[in-house]
């Protein structure tokens, strides 16, 4: 085999980049800032099964309303099923935006699960309709029937999908109900299910102040704000210039 | 191949990974580290007056004096036996929130100090513990039971006393990335001394500056920080003296670490064993050729194993040879090695809170490299047994094409040993012979903490039934130069050539940048803060 120096060079280039690439694109996903006044908590089980729509109504209480965290008391989505997120309007009629998971899905974070969407600009004191619903796969389509042959004898299992209820009532938050398949409601809590609502600031420079700002909470002076951010500048600097440096073109062979 | 300034670009790798350090000190909310709010209250207590006013002590019937205990609530550090003021800073930074699941999130203002953030730097409160006794970290061989650690930085933290605890608290922890650097100064000067290239020697010291557990660990207030720069400089000086022999400073060099590592933490106590190793080097080196005499060698084993007995009296380990903790062994064992994985993971920097795919992924990928590391080291010891195969069975014999289509991966690795054993046999090893002494040296190292470490889980499982003390891999990292020793070993000799070699050092870097990354940006950061 001709080896080709360039070339593995190229390849281990190409993976550091596109690596770091996929790690600050996830980072940006997860830049949200949620309200931490109300915490999410394990309070009571709400538990919602096959054909059944949970519907919790919420007043953003900032702009830039772009995620959703919620609290599930499930490790997995089983699979055969499917759960279904809608972001509606207050009447949870229209819906602004939907993501389904699909079983086999393991929820990251001990349970908790983020329900991305486009950042909403003008969000400050609407209400919005959270539509939570568990779907049972019902064809058996061509990826179930490969997906059998590994999986013989084993029958699909019921999933019951449990969220919690928060240990205390919040003015944004409003009791939500559960609708079964007919229609009909099938139960209304106590308060409502424990979310947090979290929000982007207008442009990228506003979030990465917002971030510095919390990491700078607790702190002493020399790793506040301007401090923190220069530390942060000095870290990239100085390790690409170290890496650049490891990878310098070299003079001779070495004895 | 040769760098212009080699060590220009050593300096660099330091001070990035002290940046990077202190970056993570800043990333990291106070008393998040392993233990590290015990460590800071073991160093309050030796800064302040130790006759406490226990508010705690009562009188039993006989007049005797004890201390009455409130329940200590695992996440709230407010109910521990601590200063006044950790016990407040811990109740106004909300370390609850930071102790508790994923989901506990700080309530953050919207400014650059938090809720009450002000008033308690305004505010001067006690460094005594109140409660007795006090919750601390002792070492048994330590000044007063103090480790040497803990001495050391009892400077940072009274030269700085008039600063409020945060000032105070990531001062210290700056003195650990600083520890770190001298860490990482010295694995260079292993490297170098073990011969490998100056080029291939900073590629390893920068692997090593990204390895996620060690960099995070280097950010703590903890007696580890101290124990891990000396076992590794004792590891310099074992190399140095393998190298070179004994000489005055070599051997009072290593004394001292050895009793500097022994002070700061009892975990250190392996070392006397490696240390026996390189003095029953030296003799069997010398008199291998001469009439031994077997009354002094007799007489040094002696002297050796009464002190070593002496020591490990001291640490309570003598305690294991009794009949109750021989019958546990058998069990220990079976479960011990059933998660060996787990401290694998733990080692290779992989946070439990936040395993996904991608870090199964990760850990994968090591164990892969691992693997074939050691596969190649296999062969290098096994090298005079497969030049002896030369004129015995052939394997390639048994990579016939049936067996390359039912087994392949059994068939790919026949065709490699027999590739490498036809370079062994044409001498290929030879140059890697001077080598040799440092991998039976590092392998020691290995195992030896590996022994220390399962003899003090066992210890522990014999009492409570369970594996409470576990091996978790930070247990693991004093010996973190010595693995990467034999790691690069073993695939400088699966690489066979030095470019190959050197490739796969610079993917093994890339994989530790990618990863120290993702730890830092996608976990721990969107952890406490997003």
């Amino acid at each position: 085999m001709i080896y080709k120096n360039k070339r593995i060079e190229y390849i281990l280039l190409t993976i550091l980049i596109v690596g770091l690439i996929l790690i600050f694109g996830s980072f940006f996903k997860q830049l949200n800032f949620a309200d931490n006044s109300q915490q999410v908590k394990k309070g009571e089980r709400v538990e919602i099964i096959a054909g059944d729509t949970l519907k919790q109504k919420f007043t953003s209480e900032h702009d830039g309303l772009s995620n959703l965290k919620i609290l599930f008391g499930n490790k997995i989505l089983r699979d055969g099923h499917f759960l279904k997120f809608i972001l509606a309007d207050e009447k949870c009629e229209e819906s602004i935006v939907e993501k389904v998971l699909v079983g086999e899905y393991e929820f990251n974070s001990k349970y908790l699960y983020d329900f991305n969407f486009p950042k909403i600009d003008d969000s400050e004191n609407k209400k919005y309709c959270l539509k939570i619903s568990l779907e049972e796969e019902l064809e058996w389509g061509l990826l179930r029937k490969v997906k059998s042959k590994f999986k013989k004898n084993k029958e699909r299992e019921k999933q019951k999908i449990r969220l919690f209820e928060q240990n205390d009532s919040s003015d944004n938050i409003e009791k939500y109900v559960i609708i079964n398949k007919s229609g009909d409601k099938k139960m209304e809590g106590e308060r409502g299910v424990s979310f947090r609502q979290s929000y982007k600031n207008q442009t990228v420079r506003q979030d990465f102040q917002q971030l510095n700002q919390r990491m700078s909470q607790y702190k002493p002076w020399f790793l506040k704000e301007g401090y923190l951010a220069v530390i942060a500048v000095l870290v990239i600097a100085f390790t690409g210039w170290s890496l650049a440096m490891l990878t310098e073109k070299r003079e001779k062979e070495e004895k | 191949m040769k760098y212009k300034f080699p060590s220009g670009i050593l300096f660099l790798i330091l001070i990035a990974f002290f940046f990077r350090g202190v970056f993570l000190v800043g990333v990291f909310p106070i008393f998040k580290g392993q233990d590290e709010s015990r460590h800071y209250n073991t160093v309050q207590y030796l800064s302040t007056d130790q006759d406490k006013d226990c508010q705690n002590k009562e009188f039993d019937e006989n007049g005797k004096v004890v201390y009455k205990q409130d329940k200590q609530i695992k996440q709230d550090l407010s109910t521990y036996r601590y200063s006044d003021e950790i016990k407040e800073t811990a109740l106004v930074v909300q370390h609850k929130q930071i102790r508790g699941e994923y989901y506990d999130k700080v309530n953050f203002t919207d400014s650059r100090d938090g809720l009450g953030e002000r008033e308690l730097k305004s505010k001067q409160y006690s460094k005594t513990q109140h409660v007795c006794p006090p919750d601390v970290a002792m070492s048994t061989f330590g000044k007063d039971r103090f480790s040497l650690y803990q001495w050391g930085v009892l400077g940072v933290e009274k030269f700085l006393s008039s600063q409020d605890i945060f000032v105070r608290y990531n001062a210290i922890r700056i003195v650990s990335v600083l520890l770190g650097v001298v860490m990482l100064w010295v694995a260079y000067l292993i490297f170098r001394t073990v011969e490998f290239s100056t080029r291939q020697s900073l590629i390893l010291t920068a692997i090593i500056s990204f390895q996620p557990k060690l960099s995070i660990y280097f950010t703590n207030i903890n007696y580890d920080v101290l124990l891990i720069p000396l076992w590794t400089g004792f590891i310099l000086v074992g190399s140095i003296i393998l190298k070179k022999g004994w000489n005055f400073t070599n051997g009072l060099t290593l004394f001292l670490l050895l009793a500097g590592a022994i002070m700061t933490k009892p975990s250190a106590l392996p070392l006397l064993g490696l240390g026996m190793f390189l003095v029953g080097r030296t003799f069997y080196i010398k008199f291998k050729k001469q009439k031994i005499n077997w009354v002094l060698v007799g007489g040094i084993i002696l002297v050796g194993g009464f002190i070593s007995y002496l020591l490990l009296d001291k640490a309570g380990m003598t305690v294991l040879l009794s009949k109750e903790y021989l019958d546990s062994l058998g069990e220990y064992l079976g479960e011990s090695f059933s998660r060996i994985d787990g401290s694998s993971s733990n080692y290779w920097g992989v946070i439990g809170w936040s395993a996904n795919n991608l870090t199964l992924l990760y850990v994968k990928v090591i164990w892969v490299i691992e693997w074939v590391a050691w596969f190649g080291l296999g062969l290098w010891i096994t090298g005079p047994w497969a030049k002896g195969l030369k004129k015995g069975i052939n394997l390639k014999l048994l990579a016939c094409p049936i067996l390359k289509n039912k087994y392949p991966v059994i068939s790919g690795i026949i065709s490699i040993y027999e590739k490498i054993k036809k370079r062994c046999q044409k001498g290929y090893f030879r140059e890697l012979k001077g080598q040799k002494k440092y991998f039976w040296f590092m392998l020691i190292a290995v195992v030896i903490l590996q022994l220390g470490i399962r003899v003090a889980d066992w210890k522990v499982f014999t009492k409570t039934g369970g594996l409470d003390l576990g091996t978790p891999g930070r247990y693991w990292l004093p010996n973190i130069i010595p693995h990467f020793v034999l790691l690069a070993l073993g695939l400088k000799i699966i690489m066979i050539e030095k470019k190959y070699f050197e490739f796969s050092l610079f993917a093994f870097l890339v994989l530790m940048i990618l990863y120290w990354t993702y730890g830092v940006v996608d976990v721990i950061i969107p952890r406490f803060y997003l």
